[in-house]
């Protein structure tokens, strides 16, 4: 008896004698015996726990507490009453901050508290989100993002968050955001290389020098730093202090330099510290 | 400002199809400025700005059938769009709105930095009062050193002025001891507790660095 190729994951397994080969194909084309341990063949991707009983392998890791998504504004200058002058980054929010579902582990595997940010036009959604929204009778939102806790009692769909109850002056927050893009870039930005020397005969300037070793291993690293694409990519920065908290302009001020530039959508969470608020998993 | 086209978007939720507001046949000629969601059609009805739309059912009533002239409509609408655009009055949804509290003026992203500056200012002219600086000015500046009480004097001419909002500093140049020495002072620190203008200097220039070629005399003042 012989089995047939099982086209999804490119598996081919020894076919019997006299028996005619297929061709592998992108079909989901599975014809003949498939052996029960054939099932399993996934690697850890989150499904809904109630469907077949698998377990959920969530791949998000723990938040200190609740967040908020913001936007960056721009930057100043903050004096303290002492005199001491701060640079900061002014963070303010669009219509949003509302949760939008709520995740357990009875239902999806794991506890996390969905949250929309930034209202739009309805013509702006497609149908399944806009009816994922209507679900909770919520406002038309652009940004869904969800934050993993330990527990989620006291979130409830269609609950606004405060940022004033949320986050005080003095906490540090982390926040995550698309940095920058800088496009293709060499090794001396991209990975803080030397510049070989300018004069005296020199021919290299900003190469990258060897890349490796000779006939031992007789190839190159994987990982080895080389020039390529920089930037655009999202970057998370721990630990800044929040300077002030303005309930008029609904709009934080936050020590330090955020990532990505003015209208940057920004993901505020408290800050992550070992020995203190890091979660057990 | 690039930051501020980015976030011009309105905090203000924009209905597509409401049916409070109905295409009613206003009879409004063509506008000059260009919005995405105007739609001039021949017969009159105009899909305006919601906006500006409510303004105008608001502030004049029913709409008018096409018979009013074309200079008194143009007129009107150009004070509605003046009105809405640079008032920033948030008008409510519901047609009745004189029966609402007046609301608050949706402030844009765009102008928070801005707004958030003066009201640092003002919470810094509450200390002091700070004097209108101009280069040129001759400034005496009374400053808290770390851990001394007594305060640090220092006269010199005003080099350059820095306009930052709340981070607005004055670079101020003077001779100590044989050496000249330029000092940068923000104005609205509360560590500077006084500053006074003494005297002004005819200058035709916004900044002097050209006075550290110049002799020494220039920059030396007497301290009383």
């Amino acid at each position: 008896m012989g089995v047939v190729s099982i086209a999804s994951h490119g598996l081919s397994v020894a076919v019997g004698p006299g028996l005619l080969q297929r061709k592998r194909s992108n079909s989901m084309v599975g014809v003949g015996i498939i052996a029960p341990s054939m099932l399993q063949m996934g690697s850890s991707r989150s499904r809904k726990g109630g469907m077949r009983g698998i377990e959920v392998v969530a791949m998000a890791s723990f938040e200190a507490g609740i967040g908020v998504m913001g936007t960056k504004l721009g930057m100043m200058t903050y004096i303290e009453p002492e005199g001491k002058v701060v640079p900061v980054t002014v963070v303010g929010f669009r219509e949003g901050n509302i949760v939008t579902q709520v995740k357990t582990s009875a239902t999806d595997g794991y506890d996390a508290v969905q949250v929309g940010y930034r209202r739009v036009r309805d013509t702006k959604l497609t149908k399944p989100e806009l009816g994922h929204l209507q679900k909770t009778g919520s406002i038309p939102m652009r940004h869904l993002q969800e934050f993993r806790l330990q527990s989620v009692d006291g979130f409830e769909p269609g609950q606004r968050l405060a940022i004033e109850e949320i986050f005080k002056e003095g906490d540090l927050v982390d926040v995550c955001g698309n940095s920058i893009g800088k496009g293709f870039q060499g090794g001396i930005k991209r990975h803080n290389f030397a510049r070989g020397p300018m004069s005296h005969g020199s021919k290299s300037h900003r190469q990258l020098g060897s890349i490796g070793a000779g006939t031992t291993p007789g190839r190159v690293y994987k990982g080895k730093k080389m020039p390529g694409r920089m930037g655009g990519v999202k970057t998370k920065i721990r630990k800044l202090p929040v300077v002030k908290i303005d309930t008029d302009l609904r709009a934080i001020l936050i020590k330090g330099a955020l990532p990505g530039k003015p209208g940057n959508l920004l993901r505020i969470t408290p800050a992550k510290i070992v020995g203190k608020n890091i979660p057990k998993n | 400002m690039a930051s501020s086209s980015l976030l011009s978007h309105s905090l203000l939720p924009l209905p597509t199809a409401s049916p409070l507001f109905p295409k009613s046949s206003l009879a409004i000629s063509s506008l000059s400025f260009s919005l995405n969601q105007i739609s001039i059609s021949r017969t009159g009805s105009v899909a305006l700005h919601p906006l500006v739309r409510r303004c105008r059912e608001s502030s004049f009533g029913i709409a008018r059938a096409g018979e009013t002239g074309e200079e008194e409509t143009t007129a009107e609408t150009g004070e509605d769009e003046s009105s809405s655009e640079t008032g920033g009055e948030e008008i409510s949804v519901a047609v009745a709105v004189e029966e609402k509290p007046p609301k608050k003026p949706i402030v844009k992203l765009g102008d928070i930095i801005g707004i958030l500056n003066k009201k640092f200012i003002e919470e810094a002219e509450t200390i002091k009062v700070v004097p209108d600086i101009r280069p040129g000015d001759v400034v005496e500046i009374k400053k808290t050193k770390l851990n001394r009480r007594r305060l640090a004097l220092y006269k010199g001419i005003v080099i350059s002025k820095h306009s930052g909002g709340i981070h607005t500093t004055i670079r101020i140049r003077f001779m100590t001891s044989g050496t000249p020495v330029e000092l940068v002072f923000p104005v609205y620190s509360p560590k500077i507790k006084e500053i006074k203008v003494v005297s002004h200097r005819d200058v035709r220039r916004a900044k002097l660095y050209y006075l550290r070629e110049k002799l020494p005399r220039f920059y030396t003042f007497k301290k009383k």
